[in-house]
C-alpha cells in the first residue's frame, strides 16, 4: 500500500484513505461562454498523460476530507512531494527520481 | 414512517446476536449515549466562534480536547466534530448559534446519524489493526488523538482513549457490520494466542 503525506495532517497516511481526482493544474475559463471551441475542448478533455512525473489532485476522503496536488512518477508510482491547493507546482529534479 | 424506521439499526442493538469479546483479549461495548454535531468554518472565524462558545476549538488536527460535558474532535482544518451528553444537545446547540454571528458556519445535529462502541482490552491495537492501515501503537497514535479513517469497508473515527481503549464512531447503518467484523478479529486474536507455542 502507497503511503501518501497529506499536507494538511501533516503524516504519511494509508492510500485507502484517498481518492484520485485527476490532473492538477488544470485551470477553468472564468467566462466558458467566451472560450473557443478549441481550448474549452482542451480544457475538458485534454490532458497531458505523461510517462514520468506528473502533478494531480488527490481527495482525502476517509481522512481530512481535503484536497491536496502529488507529483507522482507514473512509472514507478513514487510521490516525490505533496502539497496544497494554490501552491505553484514544485519543480522535480529528475536526478533524484527513482530508475524504473 | 414507523415501519421504515424499524429497519434502522438502533445504536444499542448493534451488538445484539453477537460475541462481544474475550476478556484476555479485547470487549466491544455499546458506547455511551451522545448529542453530536458537526462543525465547519474557517479558522479565522472558529477562533472568534470559540471564544465566544467557551469550546476549545485551537489545537491541531486529528486530536482531542476534552471540555466540561463536551468532547471537541478536531477532524479537518476546518472540521470539528463536537460529542455531548445527549442532554447537552439544546445548550450546546444555542451556544453555538448565538456564537454564529462570527461569520459564516455550518452546525449540523448528526447525532441520530451515527453511533459508536468502545474496543477495550490487552490485544485492542491488534484486533482494530485487523481493519485499519493507521499505525496504532501509543507513540504513533498516543492517547487523545482522533481521526477519520477506515475499518475494513466501512468510514469510522477512530479516537484513542487510554492506552488500551478506542473509541470508535460509525455510521448508524455500518454499526453492525463494524461490529461484526471487530467481533470475529477478536476471535481471531484469541485463537491465534491460544495456538501451541
Amino acid at each position: 500500500m502507497l503511503q501518501i503525506r497529506c499536507p494538511w495532517c501533516g503524516e504519511d497516511r494509508p492510500e485507502i484513505e484517498f481518492r484520485y481526482a485527476g490532473e492538477a493544474h488544470v485551470v477553468r475559463a472564468r467566462l466558458p461562454a467566451d472560450e473557443s471551441d478549441a481550448a474549452w475542448a482542451e480544457y475538458l478533455y485534454l490532458r497531458t498523460n505523461p510517462k514520468g512525473w506528473h502533478a494531480e489532485r488527490w481527495h482525502h476522503v476517509h481522512g481530512c476530507g481535503r484536497f491536496l496536488n502529488a507529483i507522482r512518477h507514473t512509472v514507478t508510482d513514487r510521490i516525490a512531494v505533496t502539497y496544497k491547493p494554490g501552491e505553484p507546482r514544485p519543480t522535480i529534479d529528475d536526478q533524484q527520481g527513482p530508475t524504473p | 414512517m414507523a415501519e421504515e424506521m424499524a429497519d434502522m439499526p438502533e445504536p444499542e442493538r448493534a451488538l445484539a446476536g453477537i460475541a462481544a469479546g474475550v476478556a484476555s483479549v479485547a470487549l466491544i461495548e455499546n458506547g455511551p449515549a451522545a448529542a453530536r454535531i458537526v462543525l465547519r468554518c474557517r479558522p479565522d472565524v472558529a477562533s472568534l466562534l470559540g471564544a465566544a462558545s467557551g469550546l476549545d476549538l485551537g489545537g491541531r488536527i486529528n486530536t482531542a480536547r476534552l471540555a466540561p460535558g463536551c468532547a471537541v474532535l478536531k477532524l479537518g482544518p476546518d472540521e470539528w466534530l463536537l460529542i455531548a451528553e445527549p442532554e447537552a444537545d439544546p445548550w450546546l446547540g444555542a451556544r453555538l448559534g448565538a456564537a454564529a454571528g462570527a461569520g459564516a458556519v455550518s452546525i449540523v445535529d448528526v447525532s441520530h446519524a451515527r453511533g459508536s462502541l468502545v474496543v477495550a482490552g490487552p490485544s485492542v491495537e491488534a484486533v482494530l489493526a485487523a481493519g485499519i492501515a493507521l499505525p496504532l501503537t501509543i507513540d504513533r497514535f498516543p492517547v487523545d488523538r482522533a481521526t477519520r479513517t477506515l475499518l475494513g469497508k466501512s468510514e469510522v473515527v477512530l479516537w484513542r482513549r487510554a492506552p488500551d481503549r478506542f473509541h470508535v464512531e460509525v455510521g448508524r447503518s455500518f454499526l453492525p457490520y463494524v461490529a461484526e467484523f471487530l467481533s470475529l478479529a477478536i476471535a481471531h486474536e484469541a485463537a491465534i494466542a491460544a495456538l501451541p507455542r
